[in-house]
Protein backbone atom coordinates (compact mmCIF):
# COMPACT_ATOMS: atom_id res chain seq x y z
CA UNK A 1 0.00 0.00 0.00
CA UNK A 2 1.25 3.47 -0.88
CA UNK A 3 2.17 5.65 2.07
CA UNK A 4 -0.35 8.43 1.22
CA UNK A 5 -3.09 5.74 1.16
CA UNK A 6 -2.01 4.67 4.63
CA UNK A 7 -2.27 8.27 5.84
CA UNK A 8 -5.73 8.67 4.27
CA UNK A 9 -6.85 5.36 5.84
CA UNK A 10 -5.50 6.40 9.23
CA UNK A 11 -7.24 9.79 8.94
CA UNK A 12 -10.48 8.10 7.90
CA UNK A 13 -10.47 5.78 10.91
CA UNK A 14 -9.44 8.67 13.18
CA UNK A 15 -12.38 10.70 11.89
CA UNK A 16 -14.70 7.73 12.30
CA UNK A 17 -13.47 7.21 15.89
CA UNK A 18 -13.86 10.92 16.68
CA UNK A 19 -17.42 10.89 15.29
CA UNK A 20 -18.19 7.81 17.37
CA UNK A 21 -16.86 9.45 20.57
CA UNK A 22 -18.78 12.65 19.75
CA UNK A 23 -21.90 10.61 19.10
CA UNK A 24 -21.54 8.83 22.45
CA UNK A 25 -21.19 12.19 24.26
CA UNK A 26 -24.05 13.74 22.31
CA UNK A 27 -26.34 10.82 23.01
CA UNK A 28 -25.20 10.31 26.59
CA UNK A 29 -28.79 10.60 27.71
CA UNK A 30 -29.70 7.80 25.32
CA UNK A 31 -26.93 5.47 26.48
CA UNK A 32 -29.00 3.65 29.12
CA UNK A 33 -32.12 3.34 26.87
CA UNK A 34 -29.79 2.09 24.08
CA UNK A 35 -28.28 -0.52 26.39
CA UNK A 36 -31.68 -1.58 27.74
CA UNK A 37 -33.09 -1.68 24.18
CA UNK A 38 -30.20 -3.91 23.13
CA UNK A 39 -30.82 -6.25 26.10
CA UNK A 40 -34.59 -6.30 25.45
CA UNK A 41 -33.96 -7.20 21.80
CA UNK A 42 -31.87 -10.19 23.01
CA UNK A 43 -34.72 -11.33 25.25
CA UNK A 44 -37.36 -10.87 22.55
CA UNK A 45 -35.41 -12.52 19.70
CA UNK A 46 -36.60 -16.14 20.27
CA UNK A 47 -40.27 -15.08 20.37
CA UNK A 48 -39.90 -12.92 17.24
CA UNK A 49 -38.01 -15.77 15.49
CA UNK A 50 -40.79 -18.17 16.49
CA UNK A 51 -43.46 -15.89 14.99
CA UNK A 52 -41.35 -15.38 11.86
CA UNK A 53 -41.16 -19.16 11.50
CA UNK A 54 -44.96 -19.10 11.42
CA UNK A 55 -44.76 -16.82 8.36
CA UNK A 56 -45.16 -13.52 10.19
CA UNK A 57 -43.18 -10.70 8.60
CA UNK A 58 -40.40 -9.77 11.05
CA UNK A 59 -41.63 -6.19 11.75
CA UNK A 60 -45.15 -7.53 12.47
CA UNK A 61 -43.67 -10.23 14.73
CA UNK A 62 -41.68 -7.60 16.67
CA UNK A 63 -44.79 -5.39 16.97
CA UNK A 64 -46.78 -8.35 18.28
CA UNK A 65 -44.09 -9.03 20.93
CA UNK A 66 -44.25 -5.42 22.14
CA UNK A 67 -48.06 -5.47 22.13
CA UNK A 68 -47.96 -8.58 24.37
CA UNK A 69 -45.28 -7.01 26.58
CA UNK A 70 -47.35 -3.84 27.05
CA UNK A 71 -50.45 -5.89 27.87
CA UNK A 72 -48.52 -7.88 30.54
CA UNK A 73 -46.93 -4.71 31.99
CA UNK A 74 -50.30 -2.91 31.88
CA UNK A 75 -52.02 -5.73 33.77
CA UNK A 76 -49.20 -5.81 36.35
CA UNK A 77 -49.40 -2.04 36.77
CA UNK A 78 -53.21 -2.18 37.00
CA UNK A 79 -53.01 -4.82 39.71
CA UNK A 80 -50.01 -3.51 41.66
CA UNK A 81 -50.22 0.29 41.37
CA UNK A 82 -53.40 0.73 43.50
CA UNK A 83 -51.95 -1.62 46.13
CA UNK A 84 -48.67 0.31 46.20
CA UNK A 85 -50.43 3.69 46.44
CA UNK A 86 -52.70 2.35 49.23
CA UNK A 87 -49.63 0.96 51.00
CA UNK A 88 -47.80 4.31 50.80
CA UNK A 89 -50.89 6.20 51.99
CA UNK A 90 -51.19 3.77 54.88
CA UNK A 91 -47.52 4.32 55.84
CA UNK A 92 -47.89 8.15 55.66
CA UNK A 93 -51.13 8.18 57.67
CA UNK A 94 -49.84 5.80 60.33
CA UNK A 95 -46.25 7.01 60.65
CA UNK A 96 -46.81 7.92 64.34
CA UNK A 97 -48.06 4.40 65.04
CA UNK A 98 -44.96 3.04 63.31
CA UNK A 99 -42.70 5.21 65.45
CA UNK A 100 -44.58 4.06 68.57
CA UNK A 101 -44.12 0.46 67.45
CA UNK A 102 -40.44 1.20 66.92
CA UNK A 103 -40.31 2.20 70.63
CA UNK A 104 -41.84 -1.14 71.58
CA UNK A 105 -39.44 -3.05 69.35
CA UNK A 106 -36.44 -1.17 70.75
CA UNK A 107 -37.67 -1.80 74.32
CA UNK A 108 -37.88 -5.54 73.56
CA UNK A 109 -34.41 -5.42 72.01
CA UNK A 110 -33.07 -3.55 75.05
CA UNK A 111 -34.52 -6.12 77.39
CA UNK A 112 -32.79 -8.87 75.45
CA UNK A 113 -29.47 -7.04 75.05
CA UNK A 114 -29.57 -5.64 78.64
CA UNK A 115 -28.13 -8.94 79.85
CA UNK A 116 -25.02 -8.40 77.67
CA UNK A 117 -24.50 -4.60 77.32
CA UNK A 118 -24.60 -1.75 79.89
CA UNK A 119 -27.69 0.50 80.05
CA UNK A 120 -25.66 3.63 79.08
CA UNK A 121 -24.61 2.02 75.81
CA UNK A 122 -28.19 0.86 75.09
CA UNK A 123 -29.66 4.32 75.85
CA UNK A 124 -27.18 5.89 73.42
CA UNK A 125 -28.05 3.25 70.82
CA UNK A 126 -31.79 3.91 71.25
CA UNK A 127 -31.33 7.67 70.71
CA UNK A 128 -29.19 6.98 67.64
CA UNK A 129 -31.73 4.59 66.09
CA UNK A 130 -34.65 6.96 66.74
CA UNK A 131 -32.76 9.95 65.32
CA UNK A 132 -31.79 8.01 62.22
CA UNK A 133 -35.31 6.66 61.63
CA UNK A 134 -37.03 10.03 62.22
CA UNK A 135 -34.50 11.77 59.96
CA UNK A 136 -34.87 9.12 57.26
CA UNK A 137 -38.67 9.27 57.35
CA UNK A 138 -38.53 13.08 57.13
CA UNK A 139 -36.02 12.84 54.27
CA UNK A 140 -38.16 10.38 52.35
CA UNK A 141 -41.27 12.54 52.78
CA UNK A 142 -39.38 15.66 51.65
CA UNK A 143 -37.80 13.94 48.67
CA UNK A 144 -41.03 12.29 47.45
CA UNK A 145 -41.92 15.09 44.95
CA UNK A 146 -38.36 15.08 43.55
CA UNK A 147 -38.48 11.28 43.35
CA UNK A 148 -41.75 11.48 41.39
CA UNK A 149 -40.18 14.00 38.97
CA UNK A 150 -37.18 11.65 38.57
CA UNK A 151 -39.48 8.71 37.90
CA UNK A 152 -41.37 10.73 35.26
CA UNK A 153 -38.14 11.84 33.50
CA UNK A 154 -36.78 8.29 33.75
CA UNK A 155 -40.04 6.99 32.31
CA UNK A 156 -39.77 9.48 29.41
CA UNK A 157 -36.33 8.23 28.43
CA UNK A 158 -37.59 4.64 28.91
CA UNK A 159 -40.10 5.25 26.08
CA UNK A 160 -37.12 4.92 23.74
CA UNK A 161 -36.27 1.42 25.01
CA UNK A 162 -38.96 -0.50 23.08
CA UNK A 163 -38.36 1.69 19.98
CA UNK A 164 -34.63 0.93 20.06
CA UNK A 165 -35.31 -2.77 20.75
CA UNK A 166 -37.73 -2.82 17.78
CA UNK A 167 -35.02 -1.51 15.44
CA UNK A 168 -32.44 -3.95 16.80
CA UNK A 169 -34.90 -6.80 16.26
CA UNK A 170 -35.96 -5.82 12.76
CA UNK A 171 -32.75 -4.30 11.38
CA UNK A 172 -30.21 -6.16 13.54
CA UNK A 173 -28.86 -8.36 10.75
CA UNK A 174 -28.54 -5.36 8.37
CA UNK A 175 -26.69 -3.42 11.08
CA UNK A 176 -24.33 -6.37 11.63
CA UNK A 177 -23.78 -6.69 7.86
CA UNK A 178 -23.07 -2.98 7.54
CA UNK A 179 -20.49 -3.09 10.37
CA UNK A 180 -18.81 -6.20 8.95
CA UNK A 181 -18.70 -4.71 5.44
CA UNK A 182 -16.38 -1.98 6.77
CA UNK A 183 -13.75 -4.52 7.83
CA UNK A 184 -10.81 -5.64 5.68
CA UNK A 185 -11.12 -8.99 3.86
CA UNK A 186 -8.62 -10.71 6.16
CA UNK A 187 -10.66 -10.04 9.32
CA UNK A 188 -14.31 -10.01 8.31
CA UNK A 189 -14.93 -13.77 8.44
CA UNK A 190 -13.35 -14.02 11.90
CA UNK A 191 -15.41 -11.02 13.09
CA UNK A 192 -18.62 -12.63 11.82
CA UNK A 193 -17.79 -15.73 13.83
CA UNK A 194 -17.06 -13.68 16.96
CA UNK A 195 -20.34 -11.74 16.60
CA UNK A 196 -22.28 -14.97 16.12
CA UNK A 197 -20.73 -16.73 19.12
CA UNK A 198 -21.06 -13.67 21.37
CA UNK A 199 -24.71 -13.42 20.24
CA UNK A 200 -25.35 -17.05 21.15
CA UNK A 201 -23.55 -16.85 24.51
CA UNK A 202 -25.05 -13.52 25.53
CA UNK A 203 -28.52 -14.44 24.31
CA UNK A 204 -28.42 -17.67 26.29
CA UNK A 205 -27.04 -15.93 29.38
CA UNK A 206 -29.54 -13.03 29.30
CA UNK A 207 -32.57 -15.20 28.60
CA UNK A 208 -31.48 -17.64 31.32
CA UNK A 209 -30.94 -14.77 33.75
CA UNK A 210 -34.36 -13.29 32.91
CA UNK A 211 -36.06 -16.66 33.42
CA UNK A 212 -34.18 -17.09 36.72
CA UNK A 213 -35.38 -13.63 37.86
CA UNK A 214 -39.01 -14.42 36.90
CA UNK A 215 -38.99 -17.80 38.70
CA UNK A 216 -37.30 -16.39 41.82
CA UNK A 217 -39.52 -13.29 41.81
CA UNK A 218 -42.63 -15.49 41.72
CA UNK A 219 -41.34 -17.71 44.57
CA UNK A 220 -40.40 -14.64 46.67
CA UNK A 221 -43.83 -13.09 46.00
CA UNK A 222 -45.63 -16.28 47.11
CA UNK A 223 -43.31 -16.62 50.15
CA UNK A 224 -43.80 -12.99 51.23
CA UNK A 225 -47.59 -13.32 50.79
CA UNK A 226 -47.59 -16.42 53.01
CA UNK A 227 -45.61 -14.49 55.64
CA UNK A 228 -48.26 -11.73 55.52
CA UNK A 229 -46.03 -8.98 54.07
CA UNK A 230 -48.09 -6.10 52.64
CA UNK A 231 -47.77 -5.56 48.82
CA UNK A 232 -45.94 -8.92 48.61
CA UNK A 233 -46.09 -9.23 44.75
CA UNK A 234 -44.33 -5.87 44.40
CA UNK A 235 -41.53 -6.81 46.81
CA UNK A 236 -41.36 -10.23 45.15
CA UNK A 237 -40.74 -8.60 41.74
CA UNK A 238 -38.19 -6.26 43.36
CA UNK A 239 -36.33 -9.22 44.94
CA UNK A 240 -36.59 -11.21 41.70
CA UNK A 241 -34.97 -8.40 39.70
CA UNK A 242 -32.22 -7.99 42.30
CA UNK A 243 -31.55 -11.71 42.07
CA UNK A 244 -29.48 -10.93 38.93
CA UNK A 245 -26.92 -9.28 41.22
CA UNK A 246 -24.91 -12.02 42.93
CA UNK A 247 -24.22 -11.92 46.70
CA UNK A 248 -25.70 -8.48 47.42
CA UNK A 249 -28.93 -8.95 45.40
CA UNK A 250 -30.81 -11.44 47.63
CA UNK A 251 -29.67 -9.55 50.79
CA UNK A 252 -31.02 -6.19 49.52
CA UNK A 253 -34.11 -7.94 48.14
CA UNK A 254 -34.99 -9.28 51.61
CA UNK A 255 -34.73 -5.88 53.38
CA UNK A 256 -38.15 -4.35 52.47
CA UNK A 257 -40.09 -7.44 53.57
CA UNK A 258 -38.05 -7.63 56.78
CA UNK A 259 -38.72 -3.97 57.69
CA UNK A 260 -42.42 -4.23 56.81
CA UNK A 261 -42.85 -7.18 59.20
CA UNK A 262 -40.75 -5.39 61.83
CA UNK A 263 -42.88 -2.24 61.72
CA UNK A 264 -46.32 -3.62 60.83
CA UNK A 265 -48.49 -3.75 63.99
CA UNK A 266 -50.85 -6.23 62.33
CA UNK A 267 -48.05 -8.63 61.27
CA UNK A 268 -48.54 -12.17 62.53
CA UNK A 269 -45.05 -13.45 61.69
CA UNK A 270 -41.77 -12.28 63.26
CA UNK A 271 -39.34 -10.24 61.03
CA UNK A 272 -36.65 -12.94 60.97
CA UNK A 273 -38.90 -15.30 58.95
CA UNK A 274 -38.16 -13.14 55.85
CA UNK A 275 -34.35 -13.69 55.83
CA UNK A 276 -34.94 -17.38 56.63
CA UNK A 277 -37.33 -17.67 53.65
CA UNK A 278 -34.87 -15.79 51.39
CA UNK A 279 -31.99 -18.07 52.47
CA UNK A 280 -34.02 -21.21 51.71
CA UNK A 281 -35.16 -19.85 48.30
CA UNK A 282 -31.60 -18.72 47.46
CA UNK A 283 -30.21 -22.18 48.31
CA UNK A 284 -32.91 -23.79 46.16
CA UNK A 285 -32.07 -21.33 43.36
CA UNK A 286 -28.32 -22.00 43.52
CA UNK A 287 -28.81 -25.77 43.59
CA UNK A 288 -31.65 -26.32 41.10
CA UNK A 289 -33.03 -23.22 39.29
CA UNK A 290 -29.83 -21.31 38.33
CA UNK A 291 -28.01 -24.37 36.90
CA UNK A 292 -31.10 -25.14 34.77
CA UNK A 293 -31.77 -21.60 33.54
CA UNK A 294 -28.38 -19.89 33.25
CA UNK A 295 -26.28 -23.06 33.33
CA UNK A 296 -22.60 -22.38 33.77
CA UNK A 297 -21.98 -20.07 36.66
CA UNK A 298 -20.53 -16.64 36.02
CA UNK A 299 -17.70 -17.37 38.43
CA UNK A 300 -17.10 -13.69 39.12
CA UNK A 301 -15.02 -13.24 42.28
CA UNK A 302 -17.00 -11.59 45.15
CA UNK A 303 -14.48 -8.73 45.31
CA UNK A 304 -14.99 -7.96 41.58
CA UNK A 305 -18.77 -8.02 42.10
CA UNK A 306 -18.58 -5.53 45.00
CA UNK A 307 -16.23 -3.24 43.04
CA UNK A 308 -18.56 -3.51 40.03
CA UNK A 309 -21.61 -2.55 42.12
CA UNK A 310 -19.78 0.47 43.61
CA UNK A 311 -18.58 1.53 40.13
CA UNK A 312 -22.05 1.05 38.58
CA UNK A 313 -23.64 3.03 41.40
CA UNK A 314 -21.23 5.94 40.96
CA UNK A 315 -21.75 6.03 37.17
CA UNK A 316 -25.51 5.48 36.81
CA UNK A 317 -27.06 5.30 40.29
CA UNK A 318 -29.36 2.42 41.27
CA UNK A 319 -29.82 1.32 37.64
CA UNK A 320 -26.03 1.23 37.28
CA UNK A 321 -25.71 -0.93 40.40
CA UNK A 322 -28.31 -3.29 38.99
CA UNK A 323 -26.85 -3.47 35.45
CA UNK A 324 -23.12 -3.61 36.20
CA UNK A 325 -22.88 -7.25 37.32
CA UNK A 326 -24.88 -8.70 34.41
CA UNK A 327 -22.77 -6.49 32.10
CA UNK A 328 -19.61 -7.83 33.74
CA UNK A 329 -20.97 -11.32 33.08
CA UNK A 330 -21.61 -10.43 29.45
CA UNK A 331 -18.12 -8.95 29.10
CA UNK A 332 -16.61 -12.12 30.58
CA UNK A 333 -18.56 -14.32 28.15
CA UNK A 334 -17.63 -12.07 25.19
CA UNK A 335 -13.96 -12.06 26.16
CA UNK A 336 -13.97 -15.88 26.38
CA UNK A 337 -15.40 -16.16 22.85
CA UNK A 338 -13.03 -13.50 21.52
CA UNK A 339 -10.01 -15.28 23.00
CA UNK A 340 -10.96 -18.74 21.65
CA UNK A 341 -11.80 -17.39 18.15
CA UNK A 342 -8.54 -15.46 17.88
CA UNK A 343 -6.76 -18.67 18.90
CA UNK A 344 -8.60 -20.71 16.25
CA UNK A 345 -7.53 -18.15 13.61
CA UNK A 346 -3.97 -18.41 14.96
CA UNK A 347 -3.82 -14.68 15.68
CA UNK A 348 -2.81 -15.19 19.32
CA UNK B 1 -32.67 9.55 -28.30
CA UNK B 2 -33.46 5.91 -27.71
CA UNK B 3 -29.98 5.35 -26.28
CA UNK B 4 -30.50 8.16 -23.75
CA UNK B 5 -33.86 6.73 -22.75
CA UNK B 6 -32.31 3.28 -22.09
CA UNK B 7 -29.46 4.81 -20.12
CA UNK B 8 -32.01 6.58 -17.92
CA UNK B 9 -33.88 3.37 -17.16
CA UNK B 10 -30.71 1.34 -16.67
CA UNK B 11 -29.53 3.86 -14.06
CA UNK B 12 -32.87 3.81 -12.32
CA UNK B 13 -32.96 0.03 -12.07
CA UNK B 14 -29.22 -0.57 -11.71
CA UNK B 15 -29.62 -2.10 -8.22
CA UNK B 16 -32.30 -4.49 -9.41
CA UNK B 17 -30.16 -5.45 -12.39
CA UNK B 18 -27.39 -6.35 -9.99
CA UNK B 19 -29.78 -8.40 -7.89
CA UNK B 20 -31.05 -10.19 -10.99
CA UNK B 21 -27.51 -10.95 -12.06
CA UNK B 22 -26.69 -12.26 -8.57
CA UNK B 23 -29.88 -14.33 -8.64
CA UNK B 24 -28.75 -15.83 -11.95
CA UNK B 25 -25.38 -16.66 -10.41
CA UNK B 26 -27.03 -18.26 -7.38
CA UNK B 27 -29.33 -20.35 -9.58
CA UNK B 28 -26.18 -21.86 -11.14
CA UNK B 29 -24.80 -22.89 -7.74
CA UNK B 30 -25.87 -26.47 -6.82
CA UNK B 31 -26.41 -25.44 -3.17
CA UNK B 32 -29.13 -22.98 -4.19
CA UNK B 33 -30.58 -24.94 -7.11
CA UNK B 34 -34.35 -25.62 -7.00
CA UNK B 35 -34.85 -22.52 -4.84
CA UNK B 36 -37.52 -20.27 -6.30
CA UNK B 37 -36.88 -16.64 -7.12
CA UNK B 38 -38.95 -15.73 -4.03
CA UNK B 39 -36.85 -18.04 -1.84
CA UNK B 40 -33.63 -16.61 -3.27
CA UNK B 41 -34.82 -13.16 -2.20
CA UNK B 42 -34.30 -14.34 1.41
CA UNK B 43 -30.77 -15.54 0.58
CA UNK B 44 -29.46 -12.41 -1.17
CA UNK B 45 -29.71 -10.11 1.89
CA UNK B 46 -27.65 -12.51 4.01
CA UNK B 47 -24.79 -12.86 1.53
CA UNK B 48 -21.67 -10.77 2.15
CA UNK B 49 -20.25 -9.06 -0.91
CA UNK B 50 -16.43 -8.82 -0.85
CA UNK B 51 -14.05 -7.37 -3.42
CA UNK B 52 -10.52 -8.81 -3.71
CA UNK B 53 -7.46 -7.60 -5.54
CA UNK B 54 -5.46 -10.00 -7.72
CA UNK B 55 -3.35 -12.33 -5.57
CA UNK B 56 -5.25 -11.57 -2.36
CA UNK B 57 -5.77 -14.34 0.18
CA UNK B 58 -9.39 -15.41 0.69
CA UNK B 59 -8.71 -18.08 3.30
CA UNK B 60 -5.76 -20.10 4.47
CA UNK B 61 -5.31 -23.84 5.02
CA UNK B 62 -5.64 -24.93 8.70
CA UNK B 63 -7.32 -21.68 9.74
CA UNK B 64 -10.79 -21.78 11.25
CA UNK B 65 -13.47 -21.83 8.53
CA UNK B 66 -16.91 -20.36 8.78
CA UNK B 67 -18.59 -20.63 5.38
CA UNK B 68 -18.43 -20.76 1.61
CA UNK B 69 -17.68 -18.24 -1.12
CA UNK B 70 -19.38 -17.84 -4.49
CA UNK B 71 -17.31 -16.39 -7.33
CA UNK B 72 -19.46 -13.70 -8.92
CA UNK B 73 -16.70 -12.29 -11.11
CA UNK B 74 -12.97 -12.90 -11.51
CA UNK B 75 -11.03 -16.10 -10.83
CA UNK B 76 -9.79 -17.99 -7.77
CA UNK B 77 -7.07 -20.60 -7.31
CA UNK B 78 -7.36 -23.25 -4.61
CA UNK B 79 -4.13 -24.75 -3.26
CA UNK B 80 -3.41 -27.60 -0.89
CA UNK B 81 -0.29 -29.03 0.69
CA UNK B 82 0.90 -32.51 -0.37
CA UNK B 83 2.62 -35.14 1.79
CA UNK B 84 5.99 -33.53 1.08
CA UNK B 85 4.72 -30.15 2.26
CA UNK B 86 4.66 -28.70 -1.28
CA UNK B 87 1.85 -26.42 -2.42
CA UNK B 88 -0.30 -28.15 -5.04
CA UNK B 89 -2.93 -26.46 -7.21
CA UNK B 90 -6.27 -28.20 -6.59
CA UNK B 91 -8.60 -26.11 -8.71
CA UNK B 92 -9.11 -22.91 -10.67
CA UNK B 93 -12.54 -21.45 -10.21
CA UNK B 94 -14.29 -18.98 -12.47
CA UNK B 95 -17.54 -17.09 -12.02
CA UNK B 96 -20.65 -19.02 -10.94
CA UNK B 97 -18.47 -21.54 -9.10
CA UNK B 98 -18.05 -21.89 -5.35
CA UNK B 99 -15.53 -22.94 -2.71
CA UNK B 100 -15.25 -23.65 1.01
CA UNK B 101 -18.70 -25.29 1.32
CA UNK B 102 -17.35 -27.91 3.78
CA UNK B 103 -16.99 -25.20 6.42
CA UNK B 104 -20.74 -24.62 6.37
CA UNK B 105 -21.20 -27.93 8.12
CA UNK B 106 -18.07 -29.37 9.68
CA UNK B 107 -16.53 -26.69 11.92
CA UNK B 108 -13.06 -28.05 11.07
CA UNK B 109 -10.13 -25.89 9.91
CA UNK B 110 -9.94 -25.06 6.18
CA UNK B 111 -8.55 -27.94 4.11
CA UNK B 112 -7.06 -25.65 1.43
CA UNK B 113 -5.85 -22.14 0.71
CA UNK B 114 -7.74 -19.88 -1.70
CA UNK B 115 -6.17 -16.92 -3.51
CA UNK B 116 -7.66 -14.67 -6.17
CA UNK B 117 -6.03 -14.93 -9.57
CA UNK B 118 -7.35 -11.56 -10.75
CA UNK B 119 -9.51 -8.79 -9.33
CA UNK B 120 -12.60 -10.64 -8.16
CA UNK B 121 -15.97 -10.15 -6.56
CA UNK B 122 -17.06 -12.91 -4.22
CA UNK B 123 -20.16 -13.46 -2.13
CA UNK B 124 -19.73 -15.11 1.25
CA UNK B 125 -22.41 -17.37 2.70
CA UNK B 126 -21.67 -18.16 6.31
CA UNK B 127 -22.69 -20.69 8.91
CA UNK B 128 -24.25 -18.21 11.41
CA UNK B 129 -26.51 -16.84 8.65
CA UNK B 130 -27.43 -20.37 7.54
CA UNK B 131 -28.30 -21.25 11.16
CA UNK B 132 -30.45 -18.11 11.46
CA UNK B 133 -32.15 -18.96 8.16
CA UNK B 134 -32.92 -22.47 9.41
CA UNK B 135 -34.50 -20.91 12.52
CA UNK B 136 -36.61 -18.30 10.73
CA UNK B 137 -37.30 -20.00 7.37
CA UNK B 138 -36.94 -23.76 7.97
CA UNK B 139 -38.30 -24.73 4.54
CA UNK B 140 -35.58 -22.74 2.71
CA UNK B 141 -32.94 -23.88 5.22
CA UNK B 142 -33.90 -27.53 4.67
CA UNK B 143 -33.63 -27.17 0.89
CA UNK B 144 -30.14 -25.68 1.23
CA UNK B 145 -29.04 -28.39 3.68
CA UNK B 146 -30.42 -31.08 1.34
CA UNK B 147 -28.56 -29.55 -1.62
CA UNK B 148 -25.42 -29.25 0.47
CA UNK B 149 -25.68 -32.92 1.41
CA UNK B 150 -26.06 -33.79 -2.29
CA UNK B 151 -22.93 -31.79 -3.15
CA UNK B 152 -20.98 -33.49 -0.37
CA UNK B 153 -22.38 -36.85 -1.52
CA UNK B 154 -21.11 -36.23 -5.06
CA UNK B 155 -17.71 -35.25 -3.64
CA UNK B 156 -17.65 -38.44 -1.55
CA UNK B 157 -18.52 -40.61 -4.57
CA UNK B 158 -15.77 -38.90 -6.60
CA UNK B 159 -13.27 -39.50 -3.80
CA UNK B 160 -14.35 -43.17 -3.57
CA UNK B 161 -13.98 -43.58 -7.34
CA UNK B 162 -10.54 -42.01 -7.23
CA UNK B 163 -9.61 -44.30 -4.36
CA UNK B 164 -10.79 -47.35 -6.29
CA UNK B 165 -8.78 -46.19 -9.33
CA UNK B 166 -5.71 -45.70 -7.18
CA UNK B 167 -6.23 -49.12 -5.53
CA UNK B 168 -6.53 -50.74 -8.98
CA UNK B 169 -3.39 -48.99 -10.15
CA UNK B 170 -1.58 -50.11 -7.01
CA UNK B 171 -2.81 -53.72 -7.49
CA UNK B 172 -1.69 -53.65 -11.14
CA UNK B 173 1.65 -52.22 -10.12
CA UNK B 174 2.08 -54.94 -7.44
CA UNK B 175 1.06 -57.60 -10.05
CA UNK B 176 3.64 -56.34 -12.54
CA UNK B 177 6.21 -56.18 -9.79
CA UNK B 178 5.47 -59.83 -8.73
CA UNK B 179 5.92 -61.05 -12.33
Amino acid sequence: MRSEHKIIRALYFLLFGAMLVLGVFAFKTLFIPLLLGFLLAFLAAPIVDWLERRRWPRPAAALMFFALLFVVLGVLLYVLAPRLIAQMQYIVENQNDYLALLDVRIATLKATLGQILSMDVLDGLETDIKTVVVLKVANIMQSLPALLVNIVSWGTSMIFVPIIAFFFLVQGSEMKKAVVSLLPNSYFEMTLMIIHQVNCQLGGYLRGQALDCIINGSIYAVGLSLLGVKAAPLWGIFAGLLNAVPYAGPVIGALPGMFILLLDPTASMPWWTVPVMFTVVHLFDSTYIYPMTVGKSLDLPPFAVILGIIFGGSVAGILGMFLTVPLMGMAKQAFGVFHSTLKSYRII
Amino acid sequence: MKKGFNAFWSTLFSKDDHRTSLKETLQQIPIFENLSSFELSFIIPILHKRRYKAGELIFKEDEAGNGMYIVHSGAVQVFGTDAQGKQVLYAELKEKQFLGELSLVDGQPRSATAITQEESELYGFFKPDLLDLIKTHPAIGSKILFNLTSVLGVRLRDTNNQLILLQNKLDNFRGVDAL
